[in-house]
């Protein structure tokens, strides 16, 4: 559906800015006796783990920048490697760090007991982020992690395809669903169903205003079949039902962006930082793709999905000085020095569009929102920007995804596979996906509802 | 210096010498050390830990939130996977794919060693790494090749109209990717038993009047039955732990080749994505008992093919 693979990806790709807000606090509290000894001798020292290969650069001046914290910084050789290496740490119940850059979604973390309520010491670094990015760390009223936000997603069409048909961009999804039957007519495809990525689905639904876990008392509430979520069903049903979408893998890129390169498709739903590769590996309609907002439920509406499944936070029994610490360091990269040291690449001068704060941070968003946009994919750079700007400050927050993520996603991926293949309909697929989950949650002597 | 004399003295030969031939031993022995190392920390001592960790359960309660309660749950996690059925119909469908997997693959193999046994020592080594090359591609490595290869785009093959990426297809591609990756090493390991024929057996049999087709079935592959065996089970094992193909094939036919398609995906998704690592044991418990039925099967036949 869009060129994210999967919700992982999405985190992982750009957004440097989502997990990285805070890619600066990590120093493991639980060491009493060095606190003590820190509060009295110099800097608190705090240890941070990161894969973000220019990490420590960010780190060098921040050190440099003020005495009252040190960070040490510990590169990870991937997403994969700091999620295996914090969990043996973890279960090893060996010095954890102060600060890990996300790799689980937020109510992972927590279930796990891998993530401080740190409720009382991210006050200072409140202000300077979006509502959606503060409902993203939240659960149960509480804070567990560092805020952030997915990059929001947007559409591009394609304008000989509109020129074609003689329509105007589509606003909503029934406009989808339209110049989906008049493409199909002459083989075309609106959109692309990859059979192994449901995120697209699961943004659509947040959009139409799904939220498929919440917590009533001490029980999980369970509800894939709300309102929302119906009306996302709805339309991608017509979509399969009626022959309107293609469905090429992520695995197989040549074939992919052949055939988004092939003029035969209408739309794609993306985040900016996909432009620059597809703009590399679609030479044909390079130029042609115009910049649209996600396409609405309902005309008028100005909905931005973004589900963030990386959150970065601070170990459990981090101890409140080293807390303190870590927030002092993620406050630092709110402002625009520290942003520039901690997430421009010293070697392709790239830098991220940041995504999820406020005004208070003073960023020069249209510098950073001119970078994002690549010579000649869209068909009106200025009208991109606009959309690009748009999605990176109202990108929409607080859509949890449980306790049970890992296990129920894989479950998900299998249905939604079924579904785009037509071997069975999506609302049976969600159906099935809503009683695994619910299933796997009571094996685990978890208190569960279903809607 | 008195105690160094005897020290240096005792390797020629004096009484409290320690034995050449123990001092032969200890010399080949320490070869194997750091295999044996590695064998006790990433095999033994992981399989007595798996006792224990099958017989506890991680058990939550409210909200789930925080760490989980071990309780000792006794023999729950076994009988629970001995009733699991998607854990047996995996099963069933590794085992269907290896009824007709490894006799392909062996026989292949068997051709490739009995063709490379027959020509020159300089043609024979230069086949012998082509057709080893692809074993020692690391599995990464040979994914990407593989895409290239079966990709409706790229593929060198696109001109036979056959789409391998289609889901009726999706076994036929993952054999040909087994195939590949396999053959080099079986066809190895049957070649280095042909080595071992005397010389003289062949001649007497050319003297005879035997053909070379005639020397290879009476005498060569009689000869590779215990190579045959070893591979076969090596073949076995693979099939019943069938995970990178199906692995790669999941992104491409999600419809298929669902999340427990084989055991071993299965387990590698209670654990590590489930993140039931106590259920993963049992599972991985069973499987390793198939294996050694499995194992015991093939010796078994080995044994009766030597009697014929």
């Amino acid at each position: 559906m869009k060129p994210m693979k999967s919700i992982k990806r999405i985190a992982a790709g750009v957004v440097a800015v989502a997990t990285m807000t805070g890619m600066a606090a990590c120093g493991s509290s639980s060491d009493s006796g060095s606190d003590t000894a820190t509060k009295s001798s110099g800097p608190v020292e705090i240890e941070v783990w990161s894969w973000d290969k220019n990490g420590q650069n960010g780190v060098d001046a921040f050190n440099k920048s003020q005495n009252e914290v040190k960070v040490k910084f510990v590169l990870q050789a991937s997403n994969t490697a700091i999620q295996q290496n914090f969990r043996n740490a973890f279960e090893a119940k060996s010095k954890l760090p102060d600060y890990v850059q996300g790799f689980a979604p937020l109510t992972t973390n927590v279930a796990n007991g891998w993530a401080e309520d740190i409720t009382d010491t991210i006050k200072p670094i409140l202000p300077y982020y979006t509502d959606g990015a503060k409902k993203n760390v939240e659960l149960d009223g509480k804070y567990y992690g560092l805020p952030g936000v997915a990059a929001g997603t947007f559409g591009v069409v394609n304008t000989d395809v509109l020129a074609k048909y003689g329509v105007d961009a589509p606003k909503t999804w029934d406009d989808v669903l339209a110049l989906g039957e008049k493409m199909k007519a002459d083989g075309g495809t609106v959109m692309n169903l990859a059979g192994e990525d449901p995120s697209g689905f699961m943004q659509m639904a947040e959009a139409a205003g799904a939220q498929w876990f919440s917590t009533k008392g001490d029980s999980w509430v369970v509800d894939l079949q709300d309102e929302g979520t119906q009306k996302a069903i709805d339309v991608i049903q017509q979509l399969i039902d009626g022959d309107m979408v293609s469905n090429q893998t992520y695995q197989d890129r040549p074939a992919l962006y052949n055939y988004f390169d092939s003029g035969k498709l209408g739309l794609l739903t993306m985040a900016y930082w996909s432009s620059t590769g597809y703009k590399t590996n679609m030479p044909n309609t390079s130029g042609k793709w115009e910049a649209i907002p996600f396409p609405q439920f309902s005309e008028g509406e100005t909905k931005i999905p973004g589900i963030l499944s990386q959150v970065a936070f601070i170990p459990k029994g981090t101890s409140k000085e080293h807390q303190e610490a870590v927030m002092k360091w993620v406050k630092w990269q709110c402002t625009p020095e520290g942003y520039e040291a901690t997430f421009r690449d010293p070697e392709t001068k790239s830098i991220g569009v940041p995504a999820g704060y406020t005004d208070k941070t003073n960023f020069d968003m249209d510098k950073y929102v001119d970078e994002s946009v690549p010579d000649n994919f869209y068909s009106n750079d200025d009208e991109a920007k606009k959309i690009i700007l748009d999605a990176s400050q109202n990108v929409m927050g607080g859509f949890d995804l449980g306790p049970d993520y890992d296990a129920w996603f894989p479950e998900l991926q299998d249905q939604w596979g079924k579904a785009v293949a037509k071997q069975i309909t999506l609302k049976e697929a969600i159906a099935n996906v809503q009683k695994f989950i619910v299933s796997d949650l009571k094996s685990k002597g978890i208190n569960v509802k279903e809607a | 210096m008195a105690d160094s004399k005897v020290t240096s003295g005792g390797t020629s030969g004096g009484s409290s010498h320690v034995p050449w031939r123990i001092i032969q031993a200890a010399k080949g022995a320490s070869f194997v050390v750091p295999f044996f190392c590695g064998f006790v920390f990433f095999v033994i001592i992981p399989i007595v830990m798996s006792f224990r960790v099958v017989v506890y359960a991680k058990q939550k309660s409210g909200l789930g939130l925080g760490e989980a309660k071990e309780t000792f749950v006794g023999l729950a996690n076994l009988i629970k996977a001995a009733q699991d059925t998607t854990f047996w119909v995996g099963f069933g469908r590794v085992a269907l794919y290896g009824i007709i997997m490894v006799p392909v693959t062996q026989f292949l193999s068997m051709v490739m060693a009995l063709l490379i046994d027959s020509v020159k020592a300089k043609t024979a080594g230069k086949f012998r790494i082509l057709l080893l090359l692809p074993y020692m591609t690391p599995g990464v490595v040979q994914t990407i090749i593989w895409i290239y290869l079966y990709s409706p785009t790229t593929s060198p093959f696109r001109w036979t109209g056959i789409n391998f990426f289609d889901s009726n297809m999706v076994w036929f591609s993952m054999g040909q990717m087994a195939v590949w990756a396999g053959l080099g090493f079986n066809m190895l390991i049957m070649y280095g038993s042909l080595q071992s024929i005397p010389g003289e057996v062949i001649e007497a049999a050319r003297l005879d009047g035997a053909s070379e087709v005639r020397i290879a079935f009476s005498i060569k592959v009689p000869y590779m039955v215990s190579s045959v065996t070893f591979t076969t089970l090596f073949a076995v094992i693979g099939t019943l732990q069938l995970f990178d193909q199906p692995y790669f094939f999941r992104s491409i036919s999600p419809q298929t080749i669902t999340k427990d398609f084989t055991p071993a995906m299965m387990i590698y998704n209670q654990a590590f994505q489930v993140g039931n690592i106590n259920y993963a044991t049992a599972l991985s418990l069973l499987l390793a008992l198939v294996l050694c039925i499995a194992s015991i099967g093939v010796y078994a036949l080995q044994g009766k093919v030597n009697k014929v």
